[in-house]
């Protein structure tokens, strides 16, 4: 009789559990392995010279655009090309929709993948190619990759080595999104494409999201980045110094102003500005480099005579930068404090 | 089973194949439109020391005044085995290192399909088309039995003959898609392979005149095929066996090695 009422508490005990688990949903932030599409646990893959990446972890969920953001020859490649078990880590996992990158090649049935540079030099037509690679996969519906070819106008009647770049890497996105896949994993995926086409393909991106998909993304174009991602890693010299929310790496980039004054710019206001990091007098302009918003830097200057402010027009290059030297800027401001006080 | 990538292998290769088909099959009319008027020569070439011949790789022909003397001196000692053997590493070359070259490989395996089914496959194909240019060759030469031109000759041992030179491309097709998958590289699985398949021939070749080497012999793919003259005599029983199991170990060490290694 005891021992029956005690297994009894234990199932109440177990069925308590799960219900309080059901109950409390996870703290937003927390992610649960059913949300994770991707992730990576200390991936790392260092060739014989050093070289490669190093301790990579981040994970990509459900319903996001994830941004690898780098400079050529960070690591974004590779990271991608280890996540998909074409190059196989010295260290660290990579696990693709719950299951492990290299227990089985059926980790990447619902995988969707562009490469960086698609090199695509056979005789056959897109078409023909894309119907060979539907065959692979099995189970593609293909009025729905015929859908796709009109919507970002692929040409596939043409054969593949006669395509310019652009319109190959047109086929590749098709390749890429034709069997619906949970997770995208695009190296690169507007290089070469013209800006309305590019402007499809972000659409198509904001569809896989709405359905619950993820897409993991490289690209060295902040605006791309800046337009499509809900969330940035970082990756500098083969390590993830940072994974950060499009709104703080907003925050954080760096803009570059140039204000042209009447008489004597105010120097000192203009330093005391909140994000203000660095200015550099020339006459009657100031070259400014400023982070986060510039509410406070306009209301330093509006009681001036200012007679033209330039934004160094898309310093993007330096934006990137403030990333990559971030530490530098740190204490480039804190020193600044410091002579300040 | 999905299949779709053997069927393409093949068909990209349709138009290629149907040059070196035609190309095969002229060669051995070729042959064969000569022979009347070369019998006599031949004949001749009895009379030479049989070191001479050896040399030339023309061994254990009782009499090279036959047809059988004949297409196994001037075609299946050299041209043919270099025809086929050309085909078929070019075959398993491009199969792996070539394919990861173009980047096309990363695309085939983006695809839930393992390493181990593209190789498989490609290999498949490479057998297929090997056989199919055989066939071109046997089509050619039967047509001489057919015609009269040398009625002595038996279709059995022609087709076994034949048999044994698709083998022999078979050993060095799988050999040439060994060394792409094990190295990823194309250039230097050709440089290899093409090393080899020469090594092989000479060695093969010397073993015959230099009594010292003759033990060398088992170890050149080439005596499992030029080791008998099918033509004459029929198959040695076990020759093709070997030349099978070059072939199979030549695979599997190349599906090992190509599992565990990186893409290009």
């Amino acid at each position: 009789m005891a021992a029956r009422r005690r297994v009894r508490s234990g199932i109440q005990q177990f069925v308590n559990m799960a219900a309080r688990s059901k109950l409390h949903s996870p703290a937003p932030g927390q992610v649960t392995s059913t949300e994770v599409a991707l992730e990576t646990v200390a991936l790392s893959k260092v060739y014989p010279n050093g070289r490669g990446i190093r301790d990579i972890s981040f994970s990509v969920r459900r319903g996001e655009v994830f941004g690898m953001l780098g400079p050529n020859g960070a690591g974004k490649t590779t990271t991608i090309r280890t996540v998909l078990d074409f190059i196989r880590p010295t260290g660290g996992s990579a696990t693709l929709l719950g299951v492990d990158a290299q227990s089985t090649p059926l980790a990447r049935a619902r995988v969707g993948f562009l490469p960086g540079d698609l090199a695509l030099s056979e005789r056959a037509t897109g078409r023909d190619w894309l119907r060979f690679q539907a065959d692979l996969r099995e189970g593609v519906d293909w009025t729905y990759a015929e859908r796709l070819m009109e919507e970002i106008e692929a040409d596939v009647d043409e054969p593949l080595r006669n395509l310019s770049s652009g319109n190959r890497q047109k086929i590749g996105i098709v390749n890429a999104l034709m069997h619906r896949p949970e997770l995208l994993v695009l190296d690169e995926p507007t290089s070469g494409l013209d800006p309305l086409i590019r402007r499809r393909v972000y659409e198509l991106l904001s569809g896989v999201r709405a359905r619950g998909g993820a897409v993991l993304l490289s690209s060295h174009v902040l605006p791309e980045v800046e337009r499509i991602c809900d969330r940035v890693g970082i990756i500098r010299r083969g390590e993830l110094v940072a994974v950060e929310t499009m709104a703080t790496l907003k925050s954080r980039a760096v803009r570059r102003l140039e204000i042209g004054f009447r008489g004597r710019p105010p120097v000192e206001a203009i330093e005391k500005a909140q994000g203000v990091m660095s200015v550099e007098l020339d006459n009657s302009v100031v070259r400014i480099a400023v982070t986060g918003e510039l509410s406070e830097l306009l209301r330093a200057i509006a009681p001036y005579e200012v007679t033209d402010i330039t934004t160094g027009a898309q310093a993007l290059e330096d934006q990137f930068m403030s990333y990559y030297d971030g530490h530098e800027d740190d204490d480039k401001r804190q020193g600044r404090e410091r002579t300040r006080s | 089973m999905n299949t779709a990538l053997f069927r393409r292998c093949v068909n990209d290769r349709r138009r290629s194949m149907l040059w070196w088909g035609a190309g095969v099959l002229l060669l051995s009319l070729t042959y064969m439109l000569i022979y009347p008027s070369i019998k006599e020569v031949f004949a001749e070439l009895d009379e030479f020391p049989v070191e001479i011949l050896e040399a030339f790789g023309l061994q254990g022909i009782s009499d090279l005044g036959t047809p059988e003397g004949y297409l196994t001196a001037e075609l299946f000692s050299f041209t043919a085995p270099i025809v086929v053997i050309v085909f078929a590493v070019a075959l398993g070359v491009s199969s792996i290192a070539g394919s990861e070259r173009s980047g096309e490989m990363e695309l085939l395996l983006a695809n839930p399909i393992s390493r181990a089914t593209v190789l498989t496959q490609r290999f498949a194909a490479m057998l297929v088309l090997t056989l199919l240019l055989g066939a071109a060759m046997w089509i050619g030469l039967a047509a001489g039995i057919v015609l009269d031109v040398w009625p002595e000759v038996s279709h059995w041992n022609l087709a076994e003959q034949v048999f044994a030179l698709v083998l022999l491309g078979w050993a060095f097709g799988a050999i040439g898609l060994f060394a792409s998958a094990a190295s990823g590289n194309s250039g230097m699985s050709y440089a290899v392979v093409g090393a080899l398949a020469v090594a092989s021939f000479v060695l093969n070749s010397f073993t015959q005149i230099v009594e010292e080497l003759d033990p060398l012999k088992w170890i050149t793919p080439f005596q499992y095929y030029s080791g008998s003259t099918p033509l004459a005599d029929g198959l040695t029983w076990w020759h093709p066996l070997v030349s099978l199991g070059i072939a199979a170990a030549s695979y599997t060490a190349g599906r090992y090695a190509f599992e565990r290694r990186d893409l290009k």
